[in-house]
């Protein structure tokens, strides 16, 4: 568990909380879990019982400032959306038999809005670290690769300034 | 007194951005640097999960500069139809085969060289059906990315 990772899934809170309830979006942590790993097709089953969104701490960089103790950091979480519209599935283009994906405003639209709204001195609660900037980036939209799958891949690159003890 | 010629400006931000543009490209630059660290992550990632990725690393297609009137944008790529599953990881799908499935397979798995006959550049296989289980997901690129930012803006 890191604490970025953790302050993507919790900010997504309000995004959980606006889906309908016969649409619900459900979180998981990939550092933890391996529901959003390997075949989307074998997951089906999941994308049937509700869309998702995962995170990953991604990439880790720091950079020591002058001679004291202290560091430029730099974190990179990646963001995966998935989603299914076949039968049973939460997605729909239309929005009637499911939310929409990558329309305006749709799922991945919250998610990152949701993001967004912390790219100001994003509030992660880490003892040595104060972040300072956010930016959501290298968007990769899949799902051409599928008829009835849809997935979307980002990045939340968070940087902060890093005391050591 | 030095005179300045009206147009110093643009005569300065030709040779900043000449400069820039140099330094881009140069063997040892920024570029270069970033195209190395997207090949190593690859290689390793490559080791690590016993995939033949050197096709991918031969698909580079070298660094280009594009200059526009204020700024240098320098593009590659790697053009290989598995670059964006290497990149991204994939699902795992199934070839099937129409009552047996066979071919040439370049590069196999050792058992694959223990069971069928060598012919050609690699093994030809009889299957009924074969699995390609899923790849992860390698970000080669994507923290080859990074790591340039990181280099131009540290």
């Amino acid at each position: 568990m890191s604490a970025e990772v953790d302050w993507v899934l919790e900010t997504l809170q309000s995004v959980v909380d606006a889906q309908p309830v016969t649409h619900p979006l459900k979180r998981v942590n990939r550092d933890d879990s391996e529901v959003l790993e390997g075949n989307i097709k074998s997951r089906t089953a999941d994308l049937q019982d509700a869309n998702y969104v995962g995170a990953t701490l991604a990439d880790v960089a720091g950079e020591p400032i002058g001679t004291e103790f202290d560091q430029n950091v730099e974190r990179i979480v990646g963001v995966r959306i998935e989603g299914y519209s076949g039968g049973y599935g939460h997605i729909d283009p239309a929005g009637e038999d499911g939310v929409q994906f990558d329309a305006i405003d749709g799922l991945v639209d919250q998610i990152t809005d949701a993001l967004w709204a912390g790219r100001e001195f994003p509030p992660i609660d880490h003892p040595r670290i104060t972040f300072k900037s956010l930016y959501v980036e290298n968007h990769a939209p899949q799902s051409d690769q599928w008829a009835d799958y849809y997935r979307y891949d980002f990045d939340v690159r968070l940087t902060g300034h890093e005391t050591l003890p | 007194m030095a005179t300045l010629d009206s147009s110093f400006e643009d005569q300065l931000q030709e040779a900043l951005l000449d400069d820039i543009q140099e330094w881009m490209l140069a063997d040892d630059g920024p570029v270069q640097g970033a195209v190395e660290r997207s090949e190593e992550i690859l290689t390793e990632y490559g080791q690590r999960h016993d995939y033949n990725v050197g096709p991918v690393i031969e698909a580079l297609a070298e660094p280009a500069i594009v200059r526009k009137d204020d700024r240098v944008i320098a593009r590659w790529g790697w053009y290989h139809p598995a670059a964006p599953h290497f990149e991204f990881g994939t699902s795992d799908h199934t070839v099937d085969g129409n009552d047996i499935l066979s071919f040439v397979w370049e590069e196999p798995p050792q058992w694959v060289r223990e069971e069928f006959e060598k012919e050609g550049d690699g093994w030809r296989v009889f299957l009924p059906s074969t699995d390609v289980s899923g790849l992860p997901e390698s970000r080669f690129v994507r923290d080859g990315l990074a790591w340039l930012r990181r280099e131009v803006t540290g």
